[in-house]
């Protein structure tokens, strides 16, 4: 029942993410669809090898390695976000969210 | 137990490079992107002569998370000739480019560096790492490599297609591990046995394959490449063509052979993914209006007979797809040494502007064609030679309507390099501007030129090498 839950949670986050992914087009949308996506793998990682009994280590090493890839997008993909949005001052446009 | 180290000796002296180059960029004064460019090509030549010397090795570090043998060692040089082709190039943007400070040369080596990791990783883990930290200075680089307001549209579409592909790649590690119970790549063929018929393990490696071919340009992430290739800089672009392309082809024949002995639809996924990247290649060369789309059309068409020698699960197979990669590297640098002489990016004229180039610059427009028709698959260049076997391997393996499709591309593409060769002939509707290319960069084309032809011989030592590296494939 656990492992079933989690499993579950898990591919709702992904599942929204994808969607966010394919629905969404500015950068800040696109960091919250990755970060879900990345989100539910870890869960599945780190949550179905621990409740399978099965090298639940493995699972904590790539949830941890997940939470790195996580932040490392963030910080590029809000670094471009906010070159767009000086572009797109300087250009007197919309800001780009 | 000293004599094993030799074998990283390619990623301590990019490496090296890498920190000389950081150096400079941050004490150095003016000149510092030109010295930051000197540190780096000449870090990739050493790392390429040192690839050359550790070929024959064969050795595990950190409990076989990293793995050196022949095929890596090729993959690596393959990498590093594209390194050296998008620094060389990069050098000939330079005074065009936004970027005057000279950071390209550090993303540069950073993202050549990190495919050197992912082509050796054997670890699903360090591979994800290394494979997102290549993707990381890609972003950059094509981030800094033209003005923000022309080539927008560009990033954005590459960081939408690159956080799909991230997600996709998290996913597929998370689920293979899940099933196999451990993340080393050698050991994934057996500890995979009792999920073969599991779908949500097949779906864990397609989905790992997905995030490696955003890399090549290829369906279901191809739009992202012509757009870019349009809209940076040659020397980037030519990075994502060759580097980039090269590295990712490996890492996808690693993934393949160390799957697909126990999920049996790893191979019919990789052909279907394969046919399709041929068609989506040709469909984005034509109509030859843009010869940067054309170049990253044709790197679709080259990806999809990667994926293909991948899926036939032979070791003739593997090797025609790495000594393929080799191929295309040499092919694709030719092409754009062409383009950066033949337009800026965003230039709607530039295929245009080879008309009367074999009167103009009669080397450029040679050593153009060539890479031209060795993208197609033509004989008698190195591109017909390695296709030929992944053709044949594909109708021997049973995937006969596939074969033909494959060909039937393949001659469309030929028709387009021929119908390019024509226009080189043809004499120009206005005056174009003369080509004015540099000692290094005429040195360059007739050695690549003549390297295309004779690699069309099938008793090369590229050949050999590429045999030796695919005999090492799980």
């Amino acid at each position: 029942m656990t492992l079933t839950l989690v499993v579950a949670v898990a591919a709702a986050l992904f599942g929204f993410g994808f969607g966010a992914l394919l629905y969404r087009r500015s950068l800040v949308g696109i960091l919250i669809a990755l970060e879900l996506m990345v989100g539910g793998a870890a869960l599945l990682a780190s949550g179905v090898m621990s409740l399978a009994g099965a090298a639940s280590a493995i699972g904590q090493v790539i949830a941890l390695a997940l939470v790195a890839v996580g932040a490392a997008a963030a910080v590029l993909l809000l670094a471009l976000h906010v070159a767009a949005a000086r572009a797109a001052r300087a250009a007197k446009g919309l800001e780009p969210w | 137990m000293v004599s094993r180290w030799p074998a990283l000796l390619p990623e301590l002296l990019l490496a090296l490079a890498l920190l000389v180059a950081y150096g400079v960029l941050v004490f150095a004064g003016e000149r510092r992107g030109r010295t930051a460019r000197r540190a780096v090509v000449a870090g990739a030549v050493l790392a390429l002569a040192a690839c050359g010397a550790t070929l024959g090795q064969a050795e595990d570090f950190l409990f076989a998370s990293y793995h050196v043998d022949a095929f890596t060692q090729l993959a690596k040089g393959v990498v590093l000739l594209g390194l050296l082709a998008a620094a060389l190039l990069e050098w000939h943007d330079e005074g065009r480019w936004a970027d005057q400070r000279g950071v390209a040369p550090f993303f540069l080596a950073a993202g050549a560096l990190a495919l050197l990791v992912a082509v050796s990783a054997g670890d699903l883990v360090l591979l994800l790492l290394a494979l997102e930290a290549a993707a990381g200075a890609f972003v950059l680089l094509v981030a800094l490599g033209g003005r923000w307001a022309t080539h927008e549209r560009a990033v954005r579409r590459l960081v939408a297609h690159g956080a799909a592909a991230t997600g996709l790649g998290a996913l597929g590690v998370a689920l293979l591990a899940a099933f196999a119970g451990t993340t080393k790549l050698a050991e994934l063929g057996t500890e995979l046995a009792g999920a073969a018929g599991e779908p949500a393990a097949l779906a864990g490696a397609a989905a790992l394959l997905l995030a490696v071919v955003f890399r090549l340009g290829v369906v279901p992430f191809h739009a992202w490449a012509p757009s870019v290739n349009r809209s940076v800089e040659s020397g980037v672009a030519a990075f994502a063509a060759t580097g980039v392309w090269a590295g990712a082809a490996a890492v996808v024949l690693r993934i393949a052979a160390a799957t697909d002995g126990q999920l049996a639809g790893v191979p019919p996924l990789l052909m279907v993914l394969g046919v399709a990247a041929m068609a989506v290649g040709v469909w984005t060369a034509f109509p030859l209006r843009d010869l940067r789309r054309a170049l990253a059309g044709a790197a679709a068409l080259q990806a999809g007979f990667v994926l293909a020698g991948a899926a036939l699960r032979t070791q003739a197979g593997s090797g025609a797809a790495l000594a393929g990669a080799a191929v295309t590297v040499l092919a694709q640098a030719v092409g754009f040494v062409a383009v950066a002489h033949l337009g800026t990016p965003g230039d709607e004229r530039a295929a245009f502007h080879l008309f009367g180039l074999a009167r103009r610059a009669p080397l450029l427009a040679v050593a153009f064609a060539v890479a031209l028709l060795a993208l197609a698959g033509a004989p008698p260049t190195a591109g017909f030679t390695w296709r030929w076997r992944i053709l044949a391997g594909m109708w021997g393996e049973g995937y006969r309507v596939l074969a033909f499709l494959a060909a039937a591309a393949s001659l469309a593409a030929v028709a387009g390099a021929v119908h390019a060769a024509a226009r080189m002939l043809a004499p120009a509707t206005v005056t174009e501007p003369p080509v004015a290319l540099g000692r290094l960069e005429r040195v360059g084309l007739a050695v690549l030129a003549l390297l295309l032809v004779v690699l069309a011989w099938e008793g090369a030592p590229l050949y050999r090498w590429a045999a030796l590296g695919a005999a090492q494939l799980p």
